[in-house]
């Protein structure tokens, strides 16, 4: 995944997006940029996380990836057809941060409704009512109106409608608020299936933990900006080598650090950064020709909460 | 059925929609019993409280409470052109009004034949400018809708009507012989709901002031029923660029 | 190659044309008159006609309601009582007001006299109205059904709209149009508040005016009147009668008057009394001609001008007009310039009017407001009364004034000399 150069069809691709929300305060017009220059694409079955803090930029993204908000710079396109054309909205399933259903309809009703939206006829919509039952486990409350609703339950029927049209492009808004943890191992293993039947999914979420069990692939943004891209990293790999010494630590890291980056330095503890599975050997080697009493060696994986604490620590 | 549903929607999307309908023609039904009024008395109301206020109930927040919720993002997410939520709406209520005013012409005919007493002559014509109004009134609150948050379409539009007739009426006591009351008054009573016009229509007006014999003139009143409706397409048109155009977000994180 | 016409494009201009036609229907007067207009006579609805002016003759009493209303918001209601053979009492106000004008014949005497203050009148000088408003009535000798009620009411000006029917038909008195009826036609039934009624349409002076009148089958007399004058503009007046009783019983304290305590007679101005004396300068003026440019007063210095005030509306126009043309050609070379005057008509009414009477002499024919103001102001003409005739010596200064059509030929032919000009009788 990367900005260029790539030869697969992509399925969402943002070139150069700048959006800026213009607040009139006390009688002064005053521009605040959500989204500067902010480049990316994504793929045909690729679970992409957007990660950042607040104000970061991730919901002005997936809205402009949407098609709910036009950007002032650049383009954004989808399944290769500008993002607020009919034709882009054909392959989009769409769930909002905090769902709202009129409080008089049923979960059926509703269902019924965005069928119709969406132009099913009445067998069609009967069909994926029973789908979407299935799939969410919503027998429950099916049959009750809207108002009666848990916040898990609006979640459940906004993911059912989002997934009604079998989307090539999924854009979720914090899809577990409100899910207990069955209903969030379900929600995972639902977007695994429709990755792996070649949907491509974006998600914007705070919590880190499930995003990581759902996704390698992140985008970390921060004031606007797309602050750092995510190799995919294989899941038992470690972005770091914690190496423990009988002493000399610093002396060693010295040897060391013009070859391989030393994150952490003590007589007896080394923390030296690994770009891939491979390094790993050449480290202890170059450790042993230098003279190093190597103890244990222990791979450390960066849990994303790291990486998304020590990007925004970077950040400010 | 996407029509069907959008016009259902009309109906269900709040509680207090059908008791609106039935406390509205609960109110016509008690006007006639209490006060037997002549068929213009009993027009003029039926004319106010189905074509305007009606209006101003039904459509109160149409577009408004999706956009405050968020519930629009889904919405205009969809893969079909985003007008046709307008037109679907507006054509809802419009059919909501068609039912209640042929639901309030069989009660006025019901308590007519009941008492034995007053007069229902013209009545049919009351009940058409009555719905002409209610489609121009309706089509503006549901463009306004677009634009103002959550039900204020409504309180904005009974605000604009209000000043803009009590204006015209002081324009046309008291500044008569101004020529600038004239263009006030031209700009009030064409561009803006046609109130007048269609008062005039439904009390038979046309044709008492032009050559023709009779209450209704043909083509007077022909040409009010072609401007009524072309001021409601004109302002669906403009609430269905500002639909199309505007940008949906909830956050601004 | 013919290029793909736009769909879109034309569905947009057909709407346009569809709302602009709308607009102008709706935010049109009537039609302007047009010789077709004029109305082949029917037997049917001339006998309903002659059988209303019947009915109004043949009753002993009669009693209505009229309500008077234009396309302006402005509404007169008259309250009639009439009584042979010479007795009658008119009320009359505007709009809402409470304030009314009470026109009275006891058979002896007519008073004329108003509920508090008395409006300002047409005929009103600067004296006259600040100091007799109070407490005053007016005090006339009976002319015993010979005069006309409807005109009288026009005289005071507070009425903004005359009766289009005049009460006075009941005592006999001729209607001045009724010579001039086209013809008459049968427009079906209608309904008025309840009650069937026939329909017909008479016009009179080649369509110039157009009178509706909705007859009542029970009495042949009208329970809605629509009347058109067709001048520059359409003037529509709507005239609805109610409560409406023949030979019922008027309680006779309704048909008698005397003044109160305290109040004081009042002598009603004439209307010749507001126009130009002898001697005084005939006002200046540049006017839009019945023919193309404009015509100038000043122009006509050095020669006699007969200034003759006239609308194609009034029957005594009709009649001394032709009078007129015959000076025009016997002096115009011997120094007399009969000038018309016309600020009321619409300008195809008026030139077909001269077409067909061979009026050659020059007149104006313009209805702005400056000539009407000039006429009402400057002329003195306030009741916009015609026919009006000045004559104007060669200086420029009035030599003598009337309205219509003088019954002594010798002021005239008097008026004639003073300003110079000898003509044979």
């Amino acid at each position: 995944m990367g900005p260029d150069g790539e030869t697969e069809p992509k399925t969402v691709e943002c070139r150069q997006l700048t959006k800026v929300f213009r607040r009139l305060l006390a009688g002064r017009a005053k521009a605040i940029y959500a989204l500067r220059e902010v480049s990316l694409s994504v793929h045909r079955g690729q679970i992409v996380g957007l990660i950042g803090p607040n104000g970061a930029g991730k919901s002005t993204l997936l809205n402009l990836i949407a098609g709910l908000i036009l950007p002032n710079e650049g383009h954004v396109t989808v399944c290769g057809h500008p993002a607020r054309s009919i034709a882009a909205r054909r392959g989009l399933g769409y769930m909002p941060e905090h769902p709202v259903f009129p409080g008089l309809y049923t979960a059926r009703a509703i269902l019924r409704y965005h069928g119709a939206l969406l132009g099913f006829s009445s067998n069609g919509i009967a069909r994926q009512t029973d789908r979407s039952i299935e799939q969410l486990q919503m027998q429950e409350f099916i049959d009750r109106p809207a108002s009666d609703f848990s916040q898990g339950m609006k979640q459940r029927l906004a993911l059912a409608i989002a997934m009604m049209n079998e989307p090539h492009l999924l854009l979720l808004d914090e899809p577990s608020n409100g899910l207990d943890p069955v209903g969030i191992i379900q929600l995972r293993d639902l977007l695994k299936q429709l990755r792996d039947s070649g949907a491509a999914i974006v998600i914007s979420s705070h919590r880190l933990g499930e995003l990581e069990k759902l996704t390698s692939d992140y985008i970390f943004m921060h004031r606007g900006r797309i602050v750092s891209f995510a190799d995919r990293i294989a899941a038992n790999q470690a972005g770091r080598l914690h190496v423990e010494l009988v002493s000399n630590g610093r002396q060693i890291a010295e040897n060391i650090g013009p070859r391989f980056p030393v994150l952490e330095t003590s007589d007896t503890t080394l923390v030296i950064a690994v770009r891939t599975p491979e390094e790993v050997p050449d480290i202890v080697s170059d450790l042993a020709r230098g003279g190093a009493r190597i103890m244990s060696v222990l791979p450390q994986r960066e849990s994303i909460e790291e990486v998304f604490l020590r990007l925004c620590k970077e950040g400010t | 059925m996407r029509a069907c549903e959008l016009m259902k929607e009309t109906f269900y999307r709040r509680t207090y929609i059908w008791i609106v309908h039935v406390v509205w023609l609960a109110l016509y039904g008690g006007f006639w019993w209490f006060f037997l009024p002549d068929m213009p008395e009993m027009g003029r109301f039926l004319f106010i409280w189905g074509g305007f206020f009606l209006a101003l109930a039904l459509s109160a927040g149409i577009f408004g409470d999706d956009i405050a919720s968020g519930r629009i993002c889904i919405l205009v997410t969809k893969p079909f052109w985003t007008g046709e939520l307008y037109i679907y709406r507006v054509l809802g209520l419009s059919l909501q009004a068609a039912v209640h005013l042929v639901l309030a012409g069989g009660l006025i005919l019901a308590l007519h034949a009941i008492m034995g007493k007053g007069n229902v002559d013209g009545l049919g014509v009351w009940l058409l400018a009555t719905w002409l109004l209610f489609n121009t009134c309706a089509a503006l609150s549901t463009s306004l809708s677009v634009i103002v948050g959550r039900a204020f379409n409504s309180l904005l539009l009974l605000v604009i009507i209000a000043t803009g007739y009590f204006t015209m009426g002081l324009m046309v006591t008291y500044l008569r012989q101004e020529a600038s009351s004239g263009v006030l008054a031209s700009f009030i009573r064409y561009p803006w709901p046609p109130f007048e016009l269609l008062y005039k229509l439904a009390a038979g007006e046309w044709g008492q002031y032009t050559l023709t014999v009779g209450k209704y003139s043909v083509t007077k009143s022909f040409a009010c029923v072609v401007h009524s409706l072309m001021l409601t397409l004109v302002y669906s048109i403009i609430g269905i660029l500002l639909l199309s155009r505007r940008e949906y977000s909830r956050v601004r994180d | 190659m013919r290029d793909k016409i736009n769909p879109r494009s034309v569905t947009v201009m057909a709407g346009l044309l569809l709302e602009g036609w709308a607009l102008y229907v709706v935010g049109a007067s009537a039609q302007r008159w047009h010789p077709s207009m004029v109305v082949e006579d029917e037997t049917a609805a001339h006998i309903l006609y002659d059988a209303m002016m019947r009915a109004m003759r043949d009753a002993r009493s009669l009693s209505y309601t009229s309500v008077c209303s234009a396309p302006d918001d402005r509404v007169s209601t008259y309250r009639i009582r009439l009584k042979k053979p010479r007795f009658f009492r008119v009320e009359q106000t505007n709009g809402p007001s409470t304030k009314s004008t009470t026109l009275l014949d006891d058979g002896r005497f007519q008073w004329i006299h108003w509920v508090g203050d008395r409006p300002g009148l047409l005929l009103d000088t600067e004296e006259s109205r600040e100091e007799e408003r109070s407490n005053v009535y007016v005090k006339e000798v009976s002319l015993a059904g010979k005069d006309s009620i409807a005109d009288k009411m026009v005289l005071f000006g507070t009425a903004w709209l005359r009766l289009i029917l005049n009460p006075s038909t009941f005592y006999e008195y001729p209607d001045p149009l009724e010579p001039y009826i086209d013809g008459i036609r049968g427009r079906g039934t209608n309904r008025v508040r309840g009650e069937v009624c026939d329909v017909i349409e008479v016009s009179y002076l080649r369509a110039q005016r157009t009178r509706y009148i909705w007859l009542s089958r029970q009495d042949y007399l009208p329970r809605e009147l629509k009347e058109v004058v067709r001048g520059a503009e359409n003037h529509v007046t709507v005239e609805e009668w109610s409560n409406v009783t023949v030979n019922g019983e008027i309680p006779p304290k309704t048909l008698a008057w005397s003044p109160p305590e305290g109040w004081r007679q009042w002598d009603l101005p004439k209307p010749a009394d507001s126009l130009l004396q002898r001697g005084q300068e005939a006002p200046d003026f540049e006017l839009c001609s019945a023919r193309r440019g404009r015509i100038r007063l000043s122009d006509y210095r050095g020669k006699v001008v007969w200034l003759y005030v006239w609308d194609s509306g009034s029957p005594q126009c009709r009649e001394e007009i032709p009078g007129l043309q015959q000076l025009h050609q016997g002096y115009s070379d011997k120094g007399l310039v009969i000038l018309g005057f016309n600020c009321t008509d619409n300008r195809r009414v008026a030139r077909a009017f001269l077409r067909e009477n061979s009026a050659t002499f020059p007149s104006i024919l313009d209805p702005s407001e400056a000539a009407t103001r000039l006429m009402r102001v400057g002329y003195g003409n306030r009741t916009k009364t015609v026919p009006l005739n000045y004559i104007i010596d060669p200086q420029g200064r009035v030599v003598d004034a009337w309205f219509g059509q003088e019954q002594d030929p010798e002021r005239i032919l008097a008026a004639l000399a003073k300003a110079g000009l000898e003509v044979a009788k």
